[in-house]
Formats: C-alpha cells, sequence, structure tokens
C-alpha cells in the first residue's frame, strides 16, 4: 500500500477522518482480497468485488467510494468487456508508484507500453491510438525514457520499427525470435554449425560403421572401362565442368581399398535418436554456450534437416526417432567443425539427378538455346567443355 | 505421350539416328500436322509420293505409325506413334535388362526383332538358320548360349511370348488405341435406343466399349494363352528350373509348335516393367545398400511376372480396377534368391534388445491411401503375427558377447537373424533357416525405407510381401524433383519447396520462420524460383480494396506443373546431346566415312594414321559420353512418365 495516497483520496471522497482512516481499511482489505483471489490479469466485474465479501452489506454506494479511491492511487485499472460492462483489475503497488509520478501524457504513453508486454509497441500505434500531437508524445516518451520506465527495442518481426518496451521486462521470444537470433539477427552460422552437429550425432546413431566391404561388391560395369575418378562418387564441384575428363583408369573391384562403410541398421531398432536425445546432447555437449534451446526449438532444427533430405524420420516402438538419409552413401566424415570454406568436405551425400550434372540442367540460357538461335548446340560452351574439346 | 516441341523434334531426330533422313522428315510433318493421308503428306513434305511411301514403309515397319483404313472409303490415314518412337532409345537397354534376365539367346533373338521391327516366325527361322555357322564361327564354344537351331528358336520365342516379351501383331494392331476406344464408344452410341442418351447409360456404354477394348489390346496374347496352357505357366517352369543357371539348360525337345505365319514384335509394354524393376533395384541399392536391392530384385520379378504393364491403361480405366496385389511369400523369395548372394551382409549388427519386434512385424493389410507419412503419425497397432515373433532374432549375445552395438566383429555370421548354430541338427537345414532369417532382415529394412520399397502384407510362409508401385513410383518421382531442386536452386531451395508441398499453401512469414532462413534470403529463393515456375503466389485480398498492404500473400508449389515443366525440359536435354552429337560427327565426318569403309573395319588402328586414330578414338569417347547422359536422363523420363 501506497499510504501517502490516502490524504489525497480522502480530501476528494469523504470529509471527515474516521470516513477517511475506514476508507484506508477498506481499500486495503479490498486490495488484498483481491491479490491473493485471482491471477495478475483477472479481471473484476462489481459483482465479483462484492462476492469478495469485504464490502459490509453488499453495500454498493461504499464499493463506488472504495473502487475510486484505488482507481485514484493507481492501484486498480478500469476497463470494459465486449459487452459495455466495467471491469476492474489491479495493479502492483510498485508498478503504481510509477504511474503516480507521472502527467497525464506520460500515463497514457507507458499505460499502452505496459499493455503491449514483451512484445513491444511501435511508436506510430502509440501515436494513432492516442492521437497525440507528435511533440507531445516525443517529449512523452522522452521523460519516460530518463526515467527509465521504458526503453527502445528491436523486434525482430519488424527490424525497422522504432518500437518501446517497459524497461522492467524482458522482449517475450517472438520480439527477440527466440534462440536462433543474436543481437536481433538470424543467426545462421550458429543454425548451420548445429546442423552439422545434429546430422553427425544422429549419423553416428542411425548407422553401423563396418570396415569390412560390408556394402557388398562394388558394382562395376560388366564391360568397358571406369571413367573418370573410381573413388566413391564425391559431390562434384561446378568448377569441374571446366576441367577435361579425367583418363581413363581400368579399375577391377579387387583392387578398391576397402573403406570404411556406413551400414543400415535392421529393421525395428529402438536406438535412433529421438528429437529429445539430440536436445539432451546439445545441452550436454555445452556447444550452445548460453543459450538453452528447448525440446520444441531442437524439433524446429530437425524438421529443417528433414526437409533437407539430410534425415529421416522412422517410428518405432511408438516413438519417432530419426536416421540419416541414403545411410550406405554417406562418408563416414564429420560434418561440423570444418574449415574448409566450400563445406564440401564430410558433407552430407545427396542423391544427384543426371539432368543436372550435364551441361544442359544448370544452363544460363537453357531456355534461348535452339538450333539457330544465338546459343545452341553447334555453338555451345558449356558442351565443349564439358566434353574436355578445349 | 504428350507431344511437346522437343519430344517431337527427339523422336523426329531418333528416326533420323537409325533410319535416315527420309521417314525422319515424313514424321516431323505427321508429327505436326497430325493424321494425314498420302496426297496430304505429299503437300506438305514436297517429297515425291514414290520415295513418301519408301518412307512410309520404313516408318510402319518399324511399327512407328498408327494408320487405318476406313472400311468404306479405301484412302489410308497416318499417325505418328511416339511412344513407339521414343522407345528406340530403350532398345540397348532393355536389351541389357533381358540379357540378364533371361540369356543371351533371348536377347539376341529380341535384337533382332528389334533390328526387324516385326516379322513372321518363319522369316525369323530362315533369318536365325542362316547365321547360325557364322555365329559359332565368331564366338566358339559359347554356341549352346545362341539360337542354332529351329527347335531352339522355338522354345526361345514361346518363353518370350509367355513372358509377354514378344507378342504378335495382327492388322488392327497398327490402329491408334485411342481411337478404337472412341470407335466401340461410337458403336455403343449408336446401338442404344432413342436420341437422348441418359448419364446413366452412358457410363454403361462406356464401360461396355472399355470391355471390348481390353479384348481387343489383348488379342495379342492369345498366342501366349495357348503356351500357358500347353506349357505350364512361366512362372511354374521358371521354379522347376531354379538352381541352373537360366540359360543354356532348355532342352530343345520341348520347343512347342508354333505357327509359322504368326507375326511377332516387341512388346515394349512388358519391357518397360522390366526396366523399371532395373530402375527400383538400383534406387533401393542407393538408398539402402545393394545387399538388400539384390534380395529386393528377386522379389520385384517374382511380383511382375504377370503384370502386363507399369500403370493402368488409362483407355481402359473405366472397366479395369486397380490390379489386386500381387503377393510372394518369403520363402519364394527365398527359393528364388540367387545362391550366390552373401545375405548376411549389408546391415548392421546390434544387440537383440535393442530391436523392437512388435513394431517390425506389423502387417499392413491395406494400401495407404495417402502418401504422405502417415504411418509415422498414426500408430494403429496392426495385428501382431504370432508363431513369427519367436523366430525373430533374439539377438546375437548368445554367439558374440558383444555389449557395444557398434563393435566389429571379425567373423562373417554378425547379422542379427543369426542364432546360436544348434548342433544336433544338420548344417544345411541350419544354414538354410539362418540365410531365411538373414534374408528377411533385408525385406524388413526394405519395408521400413521412408520409400517403403515393399508392404508387409501377410503373415503366410513367413511373412507376405508385396509392392505398391503407385505410390512408391509417386515417391520416386518426388526423390527426381528434389535431386533436381536441391542442384539448382541448393539446399535451401529444397528445403523451402519441401515446407510448401508438406504443408501446402503458406505465408512468408511462416515459411522463414519453419525454414530457419533469413526473410532476405527466403525473397530470394522464392523469387528465383518462382521465375523458374516452381512456385507461385497466391494473393487473397481480405477487403474489397485490394489494397497490397490488406492483401495475404500464400506462396504455393505445383508438383503436377513441375514434374512436366521438368520431363520437358529432360526431353530438351536429350535432344541437345543428341544433337551435339550430330556436330560432332559432323565435324569428324571424314574420318569417320573412313572408318565406315569395309576394310577398314576392326583394324582401325593398323590402318589410320596415329593423329586421326587418335582422333577417331577421342570422338568416340565422347560419342560414349553423351550417349550414356542421354541414356541417364531416358531413366529420368521413365522415371517421370512411364513407370
Amino acid at each position: 500500500m501506497a499510504p501517502s495516497a490516502v490524504p489525497r483520496a480522502a480530501a476528494t471522497t469523504v470529509q471527515n477522518d474516521s470516513d477517511a482512516a475506514k476508507l484506508a481499511v477498506w481499500k486495503q482489505a479490498l486490495y488484498e482480497r483481491v491479490q491473493e483471489s485471482g491471477r495478475e490479469n483477472d479481471a473484476f466485474s462489481q459483482d465479483d468485488l462484492i462476492d469478495l465479501g469485504v464490502i459490509p452489506n453488499g453495500d454498493k454506494m461504499l464499493l463506488i467510494r472504495v473502487v475510486q479511491a484505488l482507481s485514484d492511487d493507481k492501484l486498480f485499472v478500469t476497463m470494459r468487456d465486449a459487452s459495455n460492462n466495467i471491469l476492474w483489475k489491479w495493479r502492483d503497488a510498485q508498478e503504481a508508484h510509477k504511474y503516480k509520478q507521472l502527467d497525464d501524457e506520460q500515463a497514457m504513453v507507458y499505460s499502452l507500453i505496459d499493455d503491449s508486454g514483451g512484445d513491444g509497441i511501435w511508436s506510430q500505434t502509440l501515436q494513432r491510438r492516442l492521437n497525440m500531437h507528435d511533440s507531445v508524445l516525443k517529449t512523452a516518451l522522452k521523460h519516460l525514457q530518463t526515467k527509465g520506465l521504458i526503453a527502445p527495442f528491436k523486434n525482430v518481426e519488424h527490424p525497422n520499427k522504432k518500437m518501446y518496451i517497459k524497461a522492467s521486462i524482458q522482449p517475450s521470444d517472438r520480439a527477440t525470435g527466440g534462440p536462433w537470433y543474436t543481437d536481433q539477427n538470424l543467426d545462421e552460422a550458429f543454425i548451420e554449425d548445429l546442423q552439422r552437429v545434429v546430422f553427425d550425432y544422429v549419423k553416428n546413431q542411425s548407422s553401423y560403421v563396418s570396415k569390412h566391404s560390408g556394402g557388398g561388391r562394388t558394382q562395376t560395369p560388366s564391360k568397358g572401362v571406369v571413367k573418370g575418378n573410381p573413388d566413391r562418387g564425391k559431390k562434384r564441384d561446378a568448377r569441374e565442368m571446366n576441367e577435361p575428363p579425367a583418363k581413363a583408369v581400368k579399375t577391377s573391384a579387387a583392387s578398391t581399398p576397402r573403406e570404411a562403410v556406413l551400414l543400415p541398421l535392421p529393421a525395428g531398432y529402438t536406438g535412433y535418436p529421438t528429437v529429445r536425445d539430440i536436445a539432451r546432447l546439445l545441452s550436454a555437449s555445452g556447444i550452445t554456450n548460453n543459450t538453452i534451446l528447448s525440446e520444441s526449438d531442437v524439433k524446429k532444427l530437425v524438421d529443417v534437416l528433414v526437409w533437407d533430405n539430410l534425415l529421416e524420420p522412422i517410428r518405432v516402438a511408438g516413438k519417432i526417432g530419426y536416421r540419416v538419409s541414403r545411410v550406405s552413401k554417406q562418408s563416414t566424415d564429420v560434418w561440423a567443425g570444418r574449415e574448409d570454406p566450400t563445406g564440401r568436405e564430410g558433407q552430407p551425400e545427396s542423391y544427384l539427378s543426371p539432368y543436372t550434372e550435364a551441361p544442359c540442367g544448370r544452363c544460363p540460357v537453357f531456355d534461348l538455346c535452339e538450333e539457330g538461335g544465338p546459343v545452341g548446340p553447334s555453338n555451345c560452351e558449356y558442351f565443349k567443355k564439358w566434353l574436355g574439346m578445349e | 505421350m504428350l507431344v511437346t516441341k522437343h519430344a517431337a523434334e527427339l523422336c523426329a531426330l531418333l528416326v533420323n539416328d537409325l533410319y535416315g533422313e527420309l521417314p525422319s522428315r515424313i514424321l516431323i510433318a505427321l508429327l505436326t500436322k497430325g493424321r494425314s493421308t498420302i496426297p496430304q503428306l505429299v503437300q506438305q513434305t514436297s517429297l515425291n509420293p514414290r520415295h513418301l511411301r519408301n518412307g512410309l514403309g520404313v516408318l510402319f515397319h518399324q511399327n512407328l505409325l498408327y494408320a487405318r483404313t476406313e472400311p468404306g472409303s479405301k484412302t489410308t490415314t497416318y499417325e505418328a506413334n511416339p511412344d513407339a518412337c521414343y522407345n528406340l532409345i530403350r532398345s540397348g537397354k532393355i536389351l541389357e535388362v533381358l540379357e540378364q534376365r533371361f540369356g543371351a539367346a533371348e536377347r539376341d533373338l529380341v535384337q533382332t526383332l528389334m533390328l526387324l521391327g516385326h516379322a513372321r516366325i518363319q522369316d525369323l527361322g530362315q533369318a536365325f538358320s542362316t547365321r547360325a555357322p557364322q555365329a559359332n564361327g565368331e564366338t566358339n564354344g559359347t554356341h549352346s548360349m545362341l539360337i542354332g537351331s529351329e527347335s531352339r528358336l522355338r522354345s526361345v520365342l514361346a518363353r518370350l511370348l509367355q513372358a509377354e516379351i514378344v507378342e504378335a501383331v495382327r492388322a488392327d494392331t497398327f490402329r491408334n488405341p485411342a481411337e478404337v476406344l472412341d470407335e466401340y464408344k461410337q458403336e455403343m452410341a449408336k446401338a442404344s435406343p432413342g436420341d437422348r442418351i441418359s448419364n446413366k447409360d452412358k457410363i454403361v456404354n462406356d464401360e461396355k466399349a472399355a470391355e471390348r477394348y481390353i479384348a481387343f489390346r489383348d488379342n495379342g496374347k492369345a498366342i501366349k494363352r495357348q503356351l500357358d496352357q500347353t506349357r505350364g505357366s512361366y512362372a511354374k517352369r521358371r521354379k522347376l528350373q531354379n538352381g541352373h543357371s537360366t540359360n543354356g539348360d532348355i532342352d530343345d525337345d520341348d520347343a512347342p509348335h508354333l505357327n509359322p505365319n504368326i507375326i511377332v514384335r516387341v512388346n515394349y509394354e512388358k519391357c518397360l516393367v522390366e526396366l523399371r524393376n532395373h530402375r527400383l533395384v538400383a534406387f533401393a541399392s542407393d538408398s539402402i545398400g545393394e545387399t538388400t536391392a539384390s534380395v529386393y530384385r528377386t522379389l520385384l520379378d517374382l511380383t511382375t511376372a504377370h503384370m502386363s504393364r507399369c500403370r493402368i491403361d488409362p483407355l481402359a480405366a473405366v472397366k479395369e480396377p486397380e490390379p489386386a496385389p500381387i503377393t510372394v511369400t518369403t520363402l519364394d523369395i527365398f527359393d528364388h534368391l540367387d545362391e550366390s548372394i552373401d545375405v548376411s551382409r549389408g546391415i548392421g549388427k546390434v544387440s537383440g534388445d535393442k530391436i523392437d519386434t512388435s513394431s517390425v512385424e506389423k502387417v499392413k493389410m491395406e494400401v495407404p491411401q495417402s502418401d504422405d507419412e502417415s504411418d509415422i503419425e498414426s500408430d494403429d497397432d496392426g495385428p501382431i503375427p504370432n508363431g513369427r515373433s519367436n523366430i525373430r532374432p533374439r539377438g546375437n549375445t548368445g554367439q558374440h558377447n558383444d555389449d557395444d552395438p557398434f563393435s566389429e566383429s571379425d567373423n562373417d555370421t554378425r547379422t542379427n537373424g543369426q542364432r546360436p548354430s544348434r548342433v544336433t541338427f544338420d548344417d544345411t537345414s541350419t544354414n538354410r533357416a539362418a540365410r531365411i532369417e538373414q534374408m528377411r532382415q533385408h525385406l524388413l529394412l526394405l519395408k521400413d525405407s521412408k520409400h517403403r520399397f515393399i508392404r508387409h502384407c501377410g503373415t503366410q510362409g513367413r511373412g507376405q510381401w508385396t509392392v505398391d508401385f503407385r505410390l512408391l513410383m509417386a515417391r520416386f518421382r518426388d526423390a527426381e524433383m528434389d535431386a533436381v531442386i536441391e542442384q539448382s536452386f541448393g539446399r535451401h531451395g529444397l528445403r523451402l519447396t519441401r515446407i510448401l508441398r508438406e504443408r501446402g499453401k503458406l505465408d512468408e512469414k511462416m515459411l522463414y520462420s519453419s525454414a530457419l532462413m533469413k526473410k532476405g534470403d527466403v525473397q530470394g529463393k522464392m523469387l528465383a524460383m518462382q521465375m523458374a515456375g516452381l512456385v507461385d503466389i497466391q494473393e487473397v485480398p481480405r477487403d474489397t480494396n485490394r489494397l497490397a498492404n490488406r492483401t495475404l500473400f500464400f506462396w504455393h508449389f505445383d508438383g503436377e506443373k513441375t514434374q512436366a515443366q521438368l520431363l520437358d525440359d529432360v526431353y530438351k536435354a536429350m535432344l541437345r546431346c543428341m544433337q551435339t552429337l550430330q556436330v560432332e560427327r559432323h565435324k569428324e565426318r571424314n574420318i569417320l566415312s573412313f572408318v565406315e569403309r569395309k576394310d577398314v573395319q576392326g583394324k582401325e588402328e593398323e590402318v589410320m594414321t596415329a593423329e586421326h586414330y587418335n582422333k577417331y578414338n577421342s570422338h568416340l569417347e565422347v560419342q560414349d559420353r553423351l550417349l550414356g547422359q542421354v541414356m541417364r536422363l531416358d531413366d529420368m523420363v521413365s522415371v517421370l512418365r512411364d513407370f
């Protein structure tokens, strides 16, 4: 309670001291009762307040006086519901104290900012709602800022808008973007690295490293020679288009060194990591040092990897685990923590389409290409390079 | 086959490549102008009628035309058969697959038939009898593989006829099937009384027409039915022959009598089924592993033995229901499995307590309706086959005492199906049981894949399996499309389109928050994909004013359109490869014409100068590369269009 408020409230509503004292007691009682009875954002109608039993005999006149006094002290906030009934909400005493320091304009501005909570409010919205003069609003905001009641901040959803938030609260997850944002920017490097860690972890947990030539025979054409690099299909760089095709190399299955390969695990394997397992790994490893990733955050991360066709969900024994896609084609190297700028080493192997491997599939002028046109098969630069005829 | 500009050009180019310019020119005219008579063609191609008839003769002989003579008038109209033209490109692939599946003799016969287009059985016999000694001379010692005698020819042919690889030709085989169906429909309409036909009648009529059409279509298989009756069905024979290599063991005595006047040709529809198996095996090998793929190969061979075509014939769709899925049992598969395949390989080893038997053995009797990963969401506990679970691997804990599931043990019996060997039983039966169990593991793996290669649909014979081709191929198509998107627009592009496919139309805000990407990056990617026609935007005004800031913008992804577009792009890419090859040939025409001389063929190295020989070799390399690429692109076309 704010005892200093009593004389002023008393002066406006009651004449003598005893009345004032009684009113103060009722005020105190009602305020405490309201605080105990409901949560912070519960609104009370007149009937609700009477039902609390603080006001003797349900005396409505008395109730009005008490509520008026509380409102004057900024301890009660008056509001209307959809059907225009008047409701009251209580406000924290400390907050109320802040309001009392402010003049009317500042109080109005502050209350709007207060209402917007963790999401903050745009200065233009303030102006539109309050219909204030620009300079009045500006001085009010400045005043509030110097008093340390509000703070300007940036919302990731509207990075260009000037937003204000109460200085005492943290911006909500929606406003900061959750753990994926650092200084209001999407932290792509962080996300990318986490994805690699998750991918590596799932790959390890969902595959079996065989050092025999476990995958079976290496496929060799029944006739002819293998041209090009006999190594396992590395994703090729676009620059390789420029290089002449490698010399024909004769290989036989026996001479290829036995590399460690990954094998799929038997059907019904229950050890595929779930979202919870991954979240646990991430928090235990301490990679995310001061950010805390909830399970739903990790789910988002895993979903993205699924959409990228790197992982696939599998349901075993009633829970959804994740395993790596195209397991036997993945390399045993780790993807995370690679320094090389291309990021190709240890990268997941994805299914290559024959269409995009040849020049036409990534030709920038494919739409124009026509025999007899400005570009066409007879003067195609890309084919020349691809066929090594330069 | 929808003939786009590029598809038409490709067909013409293929015909040009194989049969020369004259038929190709006629084909272009037919493709662009549609059905024509000879006088019309004379006008369109400016060829004289004699040449034109020659060219048409070639096309007709190679089954590249539809022809129809109206019963009343004596005029014949011709129409291009783009599917047949396109199939020319697959000849090599088909031959290779057939050799693997049946043997060298069958391949030889089909190759001859492909060269001839269609031929009378009698003529085939003559062709082979003249060739036989020569073949013997060349491939000394392997003559049993090739067709040496009339009876041998007949038995090989009978096998192919029964497998539907070869079909009989009649005069009306050269009619456009769509036209035949139309005619039947018209006849039905004429036959029904009254002026106006009610909707119900129409449906009945359509069904009757479709029925007649199916009869018409399957006419060519009459000979197969005859053979099935006299010789026992193909599958049965195959079973009997199991254990021996599939070729060279056919006793020529049981060569059936075939009417020498029957004309036969290659049935590409059935060949496509074989090609599809081949492709699916490659796909399984890519997504799971090779051993699993070879088990899959056996399963596919069994399930598709009686499948005449990859997709339901759209013309007969009203009458022909989706065929009941063909199921095979584990034991069947095992009996047909190549013994050289080491089924103990290819699967990682884990201890038995990490395997959830009940979810593995879940049986799905019904064909799943939707294509999404519904069974990831649903948790209906299907009937757990009883009596099976006790045979299921209890793990290898008895034999290898390893607690670490990822430890490596050096002996080869490390698969999960391995049980402690029981000394009391004789070795072979234990081996067999273990092998079956190991093979079952591969089947379960196929079932569990995200592509759902097979479906576990029953418990008889240690588990019944079937393939839901329609759904599987849809997923395969998606995988092909994903690969193209990923390589054209990067991982992020793929991510965005997959989100749109999974969630439908989405607001931009939703898109970048679920993709964990920057707003600007998303906009850039989406714009690039919109330019390429992959995604599009829909505007939904919130009020009547249609102001930009009062409008919702939704991105969406049109998979069907993208596939159609991709298909045409692939045609174009194939066309460009072929054209580049022609350009190359033109450049090296001097050397090539020299090499074509009879006295040079076979001894190029001796006759040619080193410089020329090197040039010739590098040209061959270029040609291999380009044709190889065309073949790979054809794989995509098959997946997107035919399978």
